[in-house]
């Protein structure tokens, strides 16, 4: 595959790095890793959505990682618009098609590589699934995916407010990152924390900013060209919504 | 990853946490923060497009989709039907790609859930809601009808609809606001009206429950304006977040003004009652409704309803008794000459300054204009004439216009009739005065006989100034008593009036508390120190009194560029001053005086001076169609001009006081007519009385008759009296046109020159004379010491329309001894001693014209005589 984003701009991100190597320099396997641990959430609700066991899903989860990670489903993936997210949907939906070939043919009485898999949806009561239109839609791959990015920024923040000893911050503050509604007082944050109201709601205004610079690059990392943050971000958003 | 497992909801958007959301926030609502910054952009409705029939169609197979039926800020409108239930529904649409927005989502969400919370027969009321092919939608009750923005295009609404539409209104605004919900953009647009005269609020789209305030700002993004500027109260523009529900009761009064009058109420704006049949009442509910501070508007909806109920009562109970009750009346629009609440001594003023005034103006000037041609008249007297006339003329105007305001009751109306009475007389007072002290100084004959004519003129005129005193006097005495009936009906100035503040009529009260503008100040000052030089000496150019040199040019020209220019500039710009202050300066009269004093002087100057020059210097005797089409350039174009500049001066000085364009009032139309019928009246007597003297010329008349018929009218006598000034040396007369009887010769001098011809000088004396009658003039010249050669030159004029009269001149040579200068002197000498003169030889007699010397060479004496005519062949 092509990278039709090797002359951006911008410094590179993790996506770009596995892109331009296509996933052969070692920086690229560490960015690929990197990315496929933070990613291991949506990948592993998907498997489960399909009506697999927490375990089955873990270890076709964890099959799944390690083709992506030595190359072996790279190549033969096409990311839509060369995103991360898309990649390894598209990869993913790939690798499950292998999988219930390769489930069929055991039926048949085919190769004995696949027992370890065999044994796992034998114990799984989705062995039914096998048709491809019952696969779970697109969106709810990205509203996972929305979910995973930010639980990362927030993680991200969290642990920033640790850094400064403001971990009992975040926890009071942390439910204006919602917006601002009169269901929430200040007044009381103000109060269990110790501080005036303009102080909370200047730690408040901060916060936000913050998190709002995180999840922005957060998904500026699984994209080849972080001029489409917004753009991806907004994807995530109605993604959330439906 | 920190779950929290028990059923929580979204505190903002009130949807159910799901179990798996990171830190137990509801993702989307954190996720739509994050993206909140990014989002402002273009306003949201700038990318909407209408989505196509089908496409809707497709996205609710459960309606029948008909047609749109209206979009707006928020989405677009369907009309749809539901065949199960066999009833249509309007459905509301967002447009598509904002659907994925969830700012809008949920606002959209939100407008849904407070419009369905409210069930009201005033309201729409909301059927379902939710998400369906990517469109957000709200289903809501069809209203069959029109919204008021239509209606009130269709037609103007009368103040008895208005006062019906207005409590439903407040029923459906007070259920709404005790449920806490607040609608915050009535608007024409939002008030439906169906068939059966019912009344629905649309859009509660950006209601929102009190307290939510803060929200404000973070929920419409910074491209979006929410509410439509014009209806939305002053708290609603400059501090959005503390609204309450009194901004939704300002709206409805801006609606109620609207629906009244047609007008928004901008600026400064009428009351109600100047625009529309209604009474003071109303204005008081329609300015309490509007009053910027929501502290002193009323409180609640519930107020505003019970109020216009009352009026509407009362409207009812006033139309009920309107026999015993006179009407409430719109100024102007239902009775023709008086306003019937006018007691009988106004109705009579009203009367006197709208028809008596400028009639017996008329008759003056006639009058004048008459008499001038039968009189010896000075250049210092006809000047001054003129001027009292333009003055008269002014007043005039003023009394008229003071007559239609106290006719349509405006406040102004007394008072500018008081100051214009007072003015009338006063410069009545100067003119006596002037006049007794000219007549004295120039001693001029006044051997006029009075006529039955003047003697009607005089008495009337002397009853008009009696009566003007009068009213003067009453007007001074009753001042409170009519001041409180203008008033009255002019809420503007009334209790709940601040605002509208009637800079037209009540300037002082509403400018009290701001300072002179000084750029008015000093504009009006270098503007009045331009006027004189300049206009003396156009003066003297138009009425050739000559004295126009190098030093007067100069001076003209200085104090055009020193004064006039930097004055009219620093005018227009306090003016504009003014205007952007909003009555913290005052000035405006001053402002007015510096920005337009030269303009119309110029246009004037431009479009009356041409044409007169023309006239005045065109050598031909003008034919009848070239005299009234110089009586027309004389008499319709300054009409048309003094209307011009008259209206020009009165909308700039509205301009400057900030109000809006002047209400059609129809006075400038009244002035324009009245300086025309004036015109035309005194042309066709001019007319009537020239036809009148086609009896037998050859005739000898007695005097009195003579004189009658013969009279030149105004244009003519003014036309002679330049032409011959243009001639020569003024001596200062005029023509004289009396003839005692036919045995006489009435001889008035004109002009004296010194004339150089082949190298000879020559003493030329003009002289106007009758050529009736028997006898003909001599002249009986004695050289003292020289002989004087005489000749008589060809007769200067005597054109066929003219009475029998005709300009000559006799001439003497100068002898070669006598130097230039000694010569000048001769004729400085000869013209003194013939200034003025002007009188008759019978015949037989003969007078002394002068005795002179002539340098050093000798005197020269001159005797004028009358001899019989020879009897001709």
């Amino acid at each position: 595959m092509t990278n039709p984003h090797a002359t951006s701009p911008f410094a590179p991100t993790r996506w770009t790095l596995v892109l331009r190597a296509r996933g052969d320099s070692a920086e690229a396997k560490a960015a690929l890793s990197e990315l496929c641990e933070a990613y291991y959430q949506p990948v592993m609700r998907f498997l489960r959505r399909e009506g697999r066991e927490e375990d089955a899903a873990q270890e076709l989860a964890q099959e799944f990682f390690a083709r992506v990670l030595s190359g072996a489903g790279f190549a033969s993936a096409d990311p839509e618009r060369g995103r991360f997210r898309s990649y390894l949907l598209g990869a993913l939906k790939h690798f499950l098609g292998d999988q219930r070939e390769r489930e069929r043919r055991q039926k048949r009485g085919g190769g004995a590589t696949i027992e370890q898999l065999e044994s796992s949806t034998d114990t799984s009561p989705g062995l039914d699934v096998a048709d491809p239109s019952a696969l779970p839609p697109d969106a709810w791959f990205d509203r996972e995916w929305a979910l995973a990015v930010m639980d990362r920024a927030l993680a991200a923040l969290a642990a920033e407010f640790a850094k400064g000893d403001k971990a009992a911050h975040f926890e009071a503050l942390k439910p204006w990152l919602v917006g601002e509604t009169p269901a929430l007082s200040q007044a009381d944050a103000a109060k269990s924390l110790g501080m005036s109201e303009g102080a909370v709601k200047v730690a408040v205004h901060r916060m936000r900013r913050r998190f709002r610079e995180l999840v922005k690059v957060e998904i500026a990392q699984t994209l080849p060209n972080p001029a489409d943050v917004e753009d991806e971000l907004r994807h995530l958003v109605a993604a959330l919504a439906s | 990853m920190n779950t929290n497992p028990s059923a929580k909801t979204c505190p903002k958007c009130g949807a159910p946490v799901p179990p798996e959301a990171p830190q137990g926030l509801c993702p989307k609502c954190v996720l739509a923060g994050a993206a909140l910054a990014t989002e402002a952009g273009l306003p949201p409705t700038a990318t909407a497009e209408i989505p196509s029939l089908e496409r809707v169609a497709a996205a609710f197979p459960q309606l029948e989709i008909l047609e749109l039926i209206g979009r707006g800020g928020m989405g677009f409108v369907f009309k749809a039907r539901q065949p199960h239930l066999d009833r249509f529904v309007a459905l509301k649409l967002l447009p598509d790609k904002l659907a994925l927005d969830p700012q809008f989502t949920e606002r959209f969400t939100r407008e849904a859930r407070t419009l369905a919370r409210l069930s009201h027969p005033n309201i729409v009321s909301v059927f379902d809601f939710g998400q369906a092919g990517g469109f957000c939608y709200l289903m809501m009750e069809y209203v069959d009808g029109v919204n008021l923005r239509q209606a009130m295009r269709a037609g103007r609404f009368s103040p008895a609809a208005a006062l019906g539409i207005v409590p439903k209104i407040c029923e459906a605004l007070q259920f709404a606001h005790e449920r806490g919900v607040l609608h915050r953009d009535i608007k024409p647009e939002n008030i439906l009206l169906d068939q059966r005269g019912g009344v629905k609020i649309a859009d509660f789209g950006i209601a929102k429950l009190i307290g939510e305030g803060h929200t404000e700002i973070s929920l419409t993004g910074t491209g979006a304006t929410l509410g439509t500027p014009h209806y939305m109260a002053p708290e609603q523009l400059e501090h959005p977040t503390e609204v309450d529900h009194r901004a939704d009761i300002y709206s409805l009064g801006v609606v109620f003004y609207e629906m009244l009058t047609g007008e928004l109420p901008i600026g400064r704006f009428a009351a109600p009652s100047e625009k529309t049949p209604v009474n003071h009442h109303v204005d008081e509910v329609v300015f309490r409704t509007l009053e910027k501070e929501r502290e002193k508007r009323y409180q609640s909806a519930g107020e505003v309803k019970t109020s216009v109920e009352g009026l509407a009562e009362e409207a009812a109970a006033e139309a009920a008794a309107a026999p015993s009750l006179p009407p409430v009346m719109a100024p102007g629009q239902d009775f023709i000459l008086c306003n019937p609440r006018l007691p009988r001594m106004a109705k009579l003023l009203t009367a006197y300054a709208v028809l008596g005034a400028p009639a017996l103006f008329l008759i003056s000037v006639f009058a004048w204009l008459r008499s001038i041609d039968g009189q010896t008249l000075n250049f210092e007297m006809l000047v001054f004439e003129a001027m009292v006339r333009v003055f008269e003329t002014i007043t005039l105007i003023f009394l008229v216009i003071g007559g239609f305001k106290l006719r349509g009751l405006r406040p102004s109306g007394p008072r500018l009739l008081r100051g214009t009475f007072w003015s009338r007389i006063a410069l009545l007072a100067v003119a006596m005065v002037a006049g007794f002290v000219l007549a004295a100084r120039t001693g001029s004959e006044g051997a006029n006989s009075i006529g039955t004519f003047d003697i009607i003129e005089v008495t009337v005129g002397f009853m008009a100034m009696g009566f003007e005193v009068a009213a003067l006097v009453w007007l001074r005495r009753s001042r409170a008593v009519l001041d409180a009936l203008c008033r009255q009906s002019d809420a503007g100035v009334g209790p709940h009036g601040t605002m509208v503040a009637q800079g037209r009529a009540a300037g002082s009260a509403v400018t009290g508390g701001s300072r002179f503008s000084a750029k008015a100040i000093w504009g009006a000052a270098l503007t009045g120190l331009s006027l004189p030089i300049p206009l003396l000496v156009v003066a003297a150019l138009l009425l050739g009194a000559g004295g126009i040199g190098r030093v007067e040019l100069a001076l003209a020209v200085g104090s055009l560029l020193l004064f006039a220019l930097p004055g009219n500039i620093l005018g227009w710009m306090a003016l504009s001053d003014i205007r952007a202050s909003q009555g913290g300066l005052r000035g405006v009269p001053l402002a007015v005086f510096a920005a337009l004093a030269w303009p119309p002087l110029v246009l004037a100057a431009v479009v009356l001076g041409v044409p007169m020059m023309m006239t005045f210097t065109s050598s031909t005797p003008p034919s009848t169609a070239m005299r009234v089409l110089g009586s027309l350039l004389l008499f319709v174009i300054p009409a048309g001009t003094i209307t011009f500049i008259i209206w020009a001066i009165y909308s700039t000085a509205r301009w400057a006081a900030g109000e809006q364009a002047p209400p059609k009032r129809g006075v400038l139309k009244w002035v324009f007519l009245a300086l025309l019928a004036g015109a035309l009246g005194l042309i066709a007597l001019r007319q009537f009385s020239l036809s009148g003297r086609e009896g037998g010329p050859d005739r000898p008349q007695p005097i009195e008759e003579f004189t009658r018929a013969a009279p030149i009218a105004g244009t003519e006598a003014i036309t002679n009296f330049a032409t011959v000034h243009f001639a020569g040396t003024p001596i200062t007369n005029t023509v004289a046109l009396h003839v005692d009887a036919a045995s006489q010769i009435r001889f008035t001098f004109t002009a004296v020159d010194l004339r150089l011809e082949k190298g000879q000088r020559w003493l030329t004396i003009q002289y106007v004379d009758n050529v009736q009658g028997n006898c003909e003039r001599v002249f009986r010249v004695d050289g003292n010491g020289f002989k004087p050669t005489t000749r008589t030159t060809e007769s200067l004029s005597n054109p066929p329309n003219s009475p029998p009269v005709r300009s000559q001149r006799v001439e003497w040579l100068i002898p070669s001894g006598v130097s230039d200068p000694e010569a000048e002197a001769f004729r400085v000498a000869v013209t003194k001693s013939l200034r003025e003169k002007s009188f008759i030889v019978a015949e037989g007699e003969e007078r002394p014209l002068f005795h002179l010397p002539v340098g050093t060479i000798g005197d020269l004496s001159v005797v004028i005589g009358a001899i019989p005519k020879k009897p001709s062949p």
